[in-house]
C-alpha cells in the first residue's frame, strides 16, 4: 500500500468512529442504548441491516469463490425475500407492540424463563465465538497480503470497534453501519469498473462475458436437487429461507437493527428493502470474482495465491518442484490465452464449428491447469500439515494488491474493515443488550436506575469486545475448529427458529414441551452434522421441524398447554 | 389464534403503495425477475 491508499484508510476510519462516536453522544436510558430510542428511518434500517451481515469475508472470499467455482453461490440468498416478507408480517408488529428490548424477552412472555434463558445463552455463546471470527478473518488475510502484523490488526480492528459501540450504543451503530455500506456499494463499483477496463483491449465486455460462460463461471442458476450439493435453487429457496428466518428473526444483531426502527412501517420497509437489494448485491460481488477470472486469462497468474505458504515451500525441499509446477502452469496459461482469442474471433466471424472446437479445447487445457493447481496445494498441505491448501481468500485480495490503481487500493482496503467493523459493532450491540436484559437484568437487578444500566451496557461491550478481541488473537492457533465455529450458527439456528415458530404460530404448545422440543432438535441436527453428507444448508430446515414435531408430541401427550404465568399473550399479530 | 386487538401502527399504510400486500408483492415478483434473468443471464452465454 502506498501513501494515498494509507490516506484514504485512515480518513475512512477516524471518519467512521468520530462519527459514531458523535452520534450516540446522548444515551439517557436502555431505550436509548440498545434500541436507538426507536428512532431510525428505514433506510438507516435497511442499510444496518445490509452491513451487519455483510461481514468482510463476504468480500474477501465472496469473490475468489467465483473465481474457482463460479456465481452459483447467489442461490444461496434466494430465500432471504421470502424471509423478510414473512418477519414483516410476525416479528416486526409483535416485537414492537410487546416493546421487548430481545428477541428472547419475548420468549419468557410466550413460554416461561427456562426457554428464554435457553435461548439466550444459545445467542451469546454462538455469537460471542462468532464475533471473534468476524475480527479475526479478514484480520488473517490481510497479515499475510499485507505484511502487516496479525495481532496488532486484531487488535485495531477490535479496538475501534468498542469506542464508537461502547459509548455510542445502538444509535452509533446503526447510523456508522450507514456509511459503512455507502463505502461498501462505493468500493464494489470502483472495483468492478476497474476490473473491466483491465480486459484488453480486443476484449469487450460482451467477450469477457461470453468467456466466463464458456468456461461456466455463469452458473447463477441450478434446478437439480441433489442433497449434498450445496447450492442449488432448491437449497437456496428451501434452506436459505429457513436460514434467514432464523438469523434475522431469532439472532439479537439482526433483531436489534430492525426493532429500532421509528415505527413498524419504518421498520417493515427496512427489512423489505434488503429483500431486494441483498440478492443483486450479492450477483455483483461474484461477478467481481468472475471479472477477475478473465482477466487472469489474459495475464499472467499464481498458481498458488496464499504468498505466505508460497513462501513456505519456496524455503523448502519442494522447491524445485513447486517453480516448474508454475513454469508448466504459465505455459498452459500461455496455450488458453491463445485458444480464447481463437474463441472469440470464431464468435464474431459467426463461425459455430470452429467456435465449438475452440471451446472443446480450452475445457481440456483448463482440466490440466486446475490438476496443476491441485498438485501445488497438494505440496503446500506437505510443507504444512497445518494448511488445507486453499487459497480462495487470496485471490481477490491478491489481484486489488497487484492491479489496482493507488487510493482504489486504499478505498478497497477500507471496504474490507467497514465490513468487519459493521458486523462486529452490531453483534457487540447485541452481546451487550442480551448480557443485560436477558441474564442481568433478569436474575440479579430488576428494578436499577436507567444511568446504572446504561453504564452497566457500555461495560458489557467493553467486556465482550475484549473477549472477541482475545478470542480473534487465539484463533491463530484453533486450526480446524475455526471450521467448526463457522458451522456454529447452522447447527444452532434451526432450533433457536423452532423455538420461535412454536412462540409465534402453536398458542397451545407450553414451555417444558418447547424445552425438550429444543433439547431433542439439537441433538437431532448433532447426528445429521456427524453422521451425514448432508449440505449445512439443510440443518436449518432439520433442526427446526424437529424442534416443532417434538415440543407439539411432548404437548400432546405430556398435555401442559398455555404460556408464561407472568406475561400471558392473548393475541398474535394476523396478515395486515 | 384470538382476534387481536389491532394497534393503530400496525394498520399505518406503507409510505408508498396502497397496502403492504402490494409490497409484499412487488418482492416476490422481484425475486422472481431476478432468478429469471440469472437464468437467461446464464442460457445465453454458457
Amino acid at each position: 500500500m502506498r501513501a494515498f491508499d494509507w490516506a484514504v484508510l485512515a480518513a475512512s476510519l477516524v471518519f467512521i468512529v468520530a462519527y459514531g462516536v458523535w452520534k450516540g453522544r446522548r444515551n439517557r436510558d436502555l431505550d436509548g442504548y440498545i434500541l436507538g430510542d426507536r428512532s431510525m428511518r428505514w433506510y438507516t434500517v435497511a442499510f444496518s441491516i445490509m452491513a451487519t451481515q455483510a461481514s468482510a469475508i463476504t468480500f474477501i472470499s465472496t469473490p475468489g469463490q467465483a473465481y474457482v467455482d463460479g456465481m452459483r453461490f447467489v442461490q444461496f440468498y434466494f430465500g432471504l425475500p421470502l424471509a423478510m416478507i414473512v418477519l414483516s408480517v410476525t416479528a416486526v408488529p409483535l416485537f414492537r407492540r410487546l416493546k421487548v428490548y430481545t428477541a428472547y424477552e419475548f420468549l419468557e412472555r410466550r413460554f416461561d424463563v427456562k426457554v428464554r434463558t435457553l435461548a439466550a445463552l444459545l445467542f451469546l455463546i454462538q455469537r460471542g465465538l462468532a464475533c471473534g471470527l468476524t475480527i479475526y478473518a479478514p484480520a488473517v488475510v490481510l497479515s499475510v497480503l499485507l505484511g502487516w502484523n496479525l495481532y496488532v490488526t486484531n487488535l485495531v480492528i477490535g479496538v475501534l470497534v468498542i469506542i464508537y459501540t461502547a459509548s455510542g450504543g445502538a444509535k452509533a451503530v446503526a447510523h456508522t453501519n450507514f456509511w459503512q455500506m455507502v463505502i461498501i456499494f462505493g468500493g464494489m463499483i470502483v472495483t468492478l469498473a476497474i476490473a473491466l477496463s483491465l480486459l484488453p483491449d480486443s476484449v469487450s465486455f460482451g467477450d469477457a462475458v461470453h468467456v466466463a460462460g464458456r468456461m461456466g463461471r455463469l452458473n447463477a442458476i441450478d434446478f437439480s436437487f441433489d442433497w449434498n450439493n450445496r447450492y442449488t435453487f432448491w437449497s437456496g429457496i428451501i434452506g436459505g429461507f429457513f436460514l434467514a428466518l432464523a438469523y434475522f428473526g431469532t439472532d439479537q444483531s439482526q433483531v436489534g437493527r430492525y426493532i429500532s426502527g421509528q415505527s413498524v412501517a419504518q421498520s417493515r420497509l427496512g427489512l423489505l428493502f434488503n429483500g431486494m437489494v441483498k440478492v443483486p448485491m450479492q450477483f455483483v460481488i461474484l461477478f467481481i470474482g468472475v471479472m477477475v477470472f478473465v482477466f487472469h486469462q489474459f495475464h499472467p497468474t499464481p498458481i498458488y495465491f496464499n504468498p505466505v505458504e508460497t513462501r513456505r515451500v519456496e524455503a523448502s525441499a519442494f522447491a524445485d518442484e513447486f517453480h516448474a509446477l508454475q513454469g508448466e502452469y504459465d505455459l498452459l496459461a500461455g496455450e488458453k490465452q491463445a485458444r480464447i482469442q481463437a474463441l472469440l474471433e470464431a464468435r464474431r466471424a459467426g463461425d459455430d464449428a470452429s467456435e465449438a472446437a475452440a471451446a472443446a479445447s480450452i475445457d481440456e487445457i483448463h482440466a490440466s491447469a486446475l490438476q496443476m493447481r491441485e498438485q501445488a496445494k497438494e505440496i503446500v498441505r506437505t510443507v504444512n500439515p497445518r494448511s488445507d491448501g486453499n487459497d480462495v481468500n487470496y485471490i481477490f485480495l491478491t489481484f486489488v494488491l497487484r492491479y489496482l490503481p493507488v487510493g482504489v487500493v486504499g478505498l478497497v482496503i477500507a471496504m474490507i474493515f467497514a465490513a468487519s467493523m459493521s458486523s462486529t459493532a452490531s453483534e457487540l450491540n447485541a452481546l451487550a443488550s442480551t448480557t443485560i436484559v436477558d441474564i442481568y437484568q433478569r436474575f440479579w437487578k430488576r428494578e436499577r436506575s436507567d444511568r446504572h444500566l446504561v453504564a452497566i451496557s457500555k461495560a458489557a461491550t467493553v467486556v465482550w469486545g475484549g473477549l472477541a478481541i482475545l478470542f480473534a488473537e487465539y484463533a491463530n492457533k484453533l486450526g480446524s475448529l475455526v471450521e467448526a465455529v463457522n458451522i456454529l450458527g447452522s447447527l444452532f439456528y434451526g432450533t433457536i427458529l423452532g423455538i420461535f415458530l412454536l412462540a409465534f404460530y402453536f398458542k397451545r404448545v407450553g414451555g417444558t414441551a418447547v424445552f425438550v422440543g429444543a433439547l431433542v432438535g439439537e441433538v437431532v441436527v448433532v447426528v445429521c452434522f456427524t453422521a451425514s453428507g448432508i449440505s449445512f444448508l439443510w440443518y436449518n430446515v432439520v433442526g427446526c421441524l424437529a424442534t416443532i414435531a417434538v415440543a407439539l408430541l411432548v404437548s400432546l401427550f405430556g398435555g401442559q398447554q398455555g404460556g408464561a404465568t407472568a406475561y400471558k399473550i392473548t393475541s398474535l399479530p394476523s396478515t395486515p | 389464534m384470538t382476534e387481536r386487538e389491532r394497534e393503530p401502527e400496525d394498520e399505518d399504510p406503507p409510505p408508498f403503495g396502497r397496502s403492504w400486500l402490494v409490497l409484499y408483492a412487488i418482492v416476490l415478483l422481484n425475486l422472481f425477475a431476478q432468478i429469471l434473468l440469472f437464468y437467461i443471464f446464464r442460457k445465453a452465454f454458457s
